[in-house]
């Protein structure tokens, strides 16, 4: 991981248009900054309508922010002239598996990005070909993608984003729609991609169980973040995360009542492990 | 009955068929419809099948999948060949009954008809089966190119059509969850008059509108951020190429063309004026 | 008496085809009045299947399936009426919404039951209680809610027909916690109101832990184990065996077990917590 910034949000407001009779608008965010770095797995997370979904549109310049700049490996995602660029660099990933797949076969979908960049056929296939390797979809190159499982089907998705050569991936509630085998799939498959291979990825999601596998965590709520930092340092705040609507492992919820009940258990447990070696080691002393 | 539907199905294979370029299938699909009409006699009517035959062979798909995509056509095919029976006069009167008149050429047209409907769907299915829906489409937009002169966006129209064979099977899947939805709230779907059913209808159509639109704007927006333009600069990963295969085919072609024809020749016609 | 049998149900897919394939096998199953059961199962282990053949959507190739003492397939007439006795909601069932008014919308299957105008809709109001909705939400267009609102309208819209079994399928799929929770609590009251019975279909062993009663567990078409949430949850490492991911407590007290300090099940953090402290309390 490196210090450049790969995304940067500098007080960006964003107000969706209603189609009601006073016209009037919906602010999303007012003033909000964030910053990525090139090789960062982050992850946003946020209930519904916090804006998560919102920050992933207006990186790929579906959207564009009506104040302040959003910037993509330097370049404004208000430039239209760039979007081309932008989008090559960023890929996305939504949430319903089904719908953006627009191919018959999934060799032909994987190839659909790159053939809209105008790359050159054999060039095409090899990136076509070791992108569905490296998301383990090679042998079903040949499937009809409506017979697949939504885990994959994710995946060829994300075989797609890879086949453009993008530097950074983001996913937009990518495992909403799956089964615990399919998020477990698309999990493990974006966190070989940000540790192997370095690609950025920036995962929305409202689980809090995919979060804890992130180097990052942002925490949302009404377009601005409220909480930044790593998973430890993120999930100790247990009490705010359950104001928010969010919920926290299971081991630091437990953690965090038995120290509220005099135990002496250290605040920043994630993950089972830790928690039942505490717990011993807490039980011991006394 | 809808998933009977086979056309626009493909069979994995590797067979000389599906090794053809997809612009030469779609041509000499389109000669062969042509020679089944041109068929005069049992004689080249019984050649034109034989060759179909052999095209099937030849493609490994199973002889049963190519019989399923008959399955939806058989009532049309019944009902035109008693038609034909009935009502066509002329030739060597067999059956002069009361109302019931059956002629030679009745049944000689019947027969016809009924072959040519068959083969018909086994050729275009033939085409599906062996070609996969992109080859296709990226097939047909290489033979309707030229039409770019006049400002039909073809390249446009493909993607269309690539988009609506994708779709096909998720709509299905989301018109039988819908149906049983319903079913579960009593909505009776199978009892009462025309109007009645009709009406029974609203509740899963207004649904499969509603959830086509969603996908149709969410699908607008991965296109996007895949850079899909709609205009020009675009490549594609599998190229178009003539081999001599191809041209060896055309010939076969051109052969059974001329077959036909002789065959038409030698043995007159079958209908008697 | 039970208010659902199932006695030796089979289902085969693609019957008579090279393909054919049993979707359940030998599906025999007894729930009481006012139960709770949390189904739980991965994905192809049979649950929809098994789900579609509670209100006859699905005909049992073999076996015999008795709501409220009647067998559903008996005649014609029990089939239709099946479909009410037995309500069920599918995934993602704010996609079935067609009407022009949440009211309308609820009042869709009271309507085809062949109910008057005023128990329709007292019917229609109290469902709509029961999901928490609002009376001014009632003359909304359903497709101005926002998703979780949608989402309980469609639950109303079964609720609506006062089954006697209530089948959810994965009623929080895709939900953020705090419509996760709206929904189960939910659940929990309408269960308690009305003393009716609700079977839950659910990936997550956390929900069916926090509301269930009972659990029935499906594999490859199969009833794995059908039983109490404490007696299931005791098995975890068969349950894990089957690809089912148990709550995070059970894996810390497994873990705790394995280094010696055996507190028995659990599968709720509140019961985690007591029991710790009360060994706690003893070294002390």
């Amino acid at each position: 991981m490196n210090d450049k910034s790969i995304i940067q949000f500098n007080n960006v407001s964003f107000a969706y248009e209603l189609n009601d009779e006073e016209a009037t608008v919906k602010p999303v965010f007012n003033g909000l900054n964030l910053s990525v770095p090139e090789g960062q797995f982050l992850a946003v997370l946020g209930h519904n309508g916090c804006g998560k979904s919102t920050v992933a549109k207006l990186i790929n310049s579906i959207l564009v922010p009506s104040d302040g700049t959003v910037t993509v490996d330097g370049l404004d995602t208000s430039d239209d002239s760039k979007i081309t660029d932008i989008r090559r660099t960023v890929g996305m990933v939504f949430q319903n598996p089904d719908n953006q797949i627009v191919a018959t076969i999934v060799e032909d979908d994987v190839a659909f990005g790159p053939e809209n960049l105008g790359v050159e056929p054999s060039e095409i296939r090899k990136r076509v070909d070791a992108a569905l390797k490296a998301v383990g979809m090679y042998e079903f190159r040949l499937a009809e993608p409506h017979r697949l499982s939504g885990g994959q089907k994710q995946r060829v998705a994300i075989a797609g984003v890879l086949a453009m050569n993008t530097k950074c991936i983001v996913l937009d509630e990518p495992t909403a729609m799956l089964d615990p085998k399919g998020r477990k799939e698309v999990m493990d498959t974006i966190t070989m991609l940000n540790k192997e291979r370095g690609i950025t990825v920036i995962l929305i999601t409202h689980y809090m169980d995919e979060a804890v596998k992130a180097d990052r965590v942002v925490v949302m709520d009404k377009g601005s973040v409220v909480l930044d930092g790593t998973p430890k340092q993120v999930f100790k705040n247990v009490e705010q995360l359950k104001a928010l609507g969010l919920d926290v492992p299971q081991a630091t919820e437990l953690a965090y009542k038995l120290r509220k009940q005099g135990m002496n258990l250290p605040d920043d447990i994630l993950d089972e492990q830790e928690c039942a070696e505490a717990i011993l080691a807490a039980l011991e002393v006394k | 009955m809808i998933r009977d539907i086979t056309i626009g199905q493909y069979f994995n294979s590797t067979s000389p068929v599906h090794r053809l370029d997809a612009r030469m299938k779609i041509i000499l699909t389109l000669i062969f419809i042509i020679s089944i009409f041109l068929c005069k006699n049992f004689a080249s009517l019984g050649l034109m099948v034989a060759f179909a035959f052999f095209i099937v062979l030849l493609s490994k798909v199973p002889l049963k999948m190519v019989l399923k995509s008959m399955k939806p056509i058989a009532i049309i095919v019944v009902f035109t060949s008693l038609l034909n029976i009935f009502y066509i006069r002329g030739g060597t009167p067999l059956i002069d009954w009361k109302f019931i008149h059956i002629t030679s050429n009745g049944i000689f047209t019947a027969l016809f008809m009924a072959v040519r409907i068959a083969s018909l769907v086994v050729v275009s299915s033939m085409l599906t089966y062996t070609t996969t829906p992109t080859m296709l489409t990226d097939g047909l937009e290489k033979l309707l190119s030229p039409l770019k002169l006049f400002k039909i966006p073809v390249a446009t129209l493909a993607m269309m059509m690539t988009l609506a064979l994708r779709f096909i099977p998720t709509l299905v899947d989301e018109i039988d969850r819908i149906t049983n939805a319903q079913k579960a709230r009593g909505a009776n779907l199978d009892d009462g008059n025309f109007i009645q059913r009709v009406k029974a209808l609203v509740p899963i159509i207004v649904p499969l509108f509603i959830s086509s639109i969603r996908r149709a704007y969410e699908l607008a927006d991965a296109m996007d951020c895949r850079c899909y333009t709609g205009g020009p600069g675009r490549t594609r990963m599998k190229q178009m190429k003539f081999h001599a295969s191809d041209f060896v085919s055309l010939g076969i072609m051109a052969i059974f063309i001329a077959g036909i024809v002789v065959l038409n020749h030698f043995f007159g016609a079958v209908l008697v004026k | 008496m039970p208010v659902l049998v199932l006695d030796g149900v089979t289902h085969l897919y693609n019957k008579g085809l090279p393909t054919e394939k049993k979707a359940i096998e030998n599906i025999n199953l007894s729930v009481e009045k006012g139960e709770l059961v949390g189904i739980i199962g991965h994905t192809g282990s049979g649950k929809s299947t098994l789900m579609q053949h509670l209100n006859g959507i699905l005909k049992p190739d073999t076996g015999t399936v008795i709501v409220d003492g009647a067998d559903i397939w008996g005649n014609k007439k029990a089939v239709r009426e099946a479909r009410f006795k037995v309500g069920l909601c599918f995934q993602y069932p704010e996609y079935q919404l067609f009407e022009e008014t949440v009211y309308k919308d609820i009042a869709f299957g009271p309507k085809n039951m062949g109910l008057r105008d005023n128990e329709v809709n007292k019917r229609v109001l109290r469902a709509a209680d029961y999901v928490g909705l609002s009376r001014e939400l009632l003359d909304k267009s359903p497709f101005d809610l926002s998703g979780g609102e949608k989402r309980r309208v469609a639950i109303a819209g079964v609720i609506a027909m006062e089954p006697k079994v209530l089948v959810l399928d994965e009623p929080t799929a895709g939900l953020d916690p705090r419509g996760r929770d709206k929904i189960l609590d939910m659940i929990k009251n309408y269960r308690e109101a009305t003393e009716s019975t609700v079977l839950l279909v659910s990936h997550s062993m956390e929900d069916v832990a926090r509301v269930a009663s009972k659990v029935l567990v499906m594999n490859k078409g199969k009833v794995e184990m059908f039983g109490t949430v404490e007696e299931v949850y005791a098995h975890s490492g068969e349950l894990r065996k089957i690809g089912l991911n148990v709550p995070q407590v059970s894996k810390v007290f497994e873990i705790l077990k394995s280094k010696g300090l055996d507190l028995g099940t659990v599968y709720t953090v509140d019961k985690a917590a007591q029991l710790i402290l009360e060994r706690g309390g003893a070294v002390k």
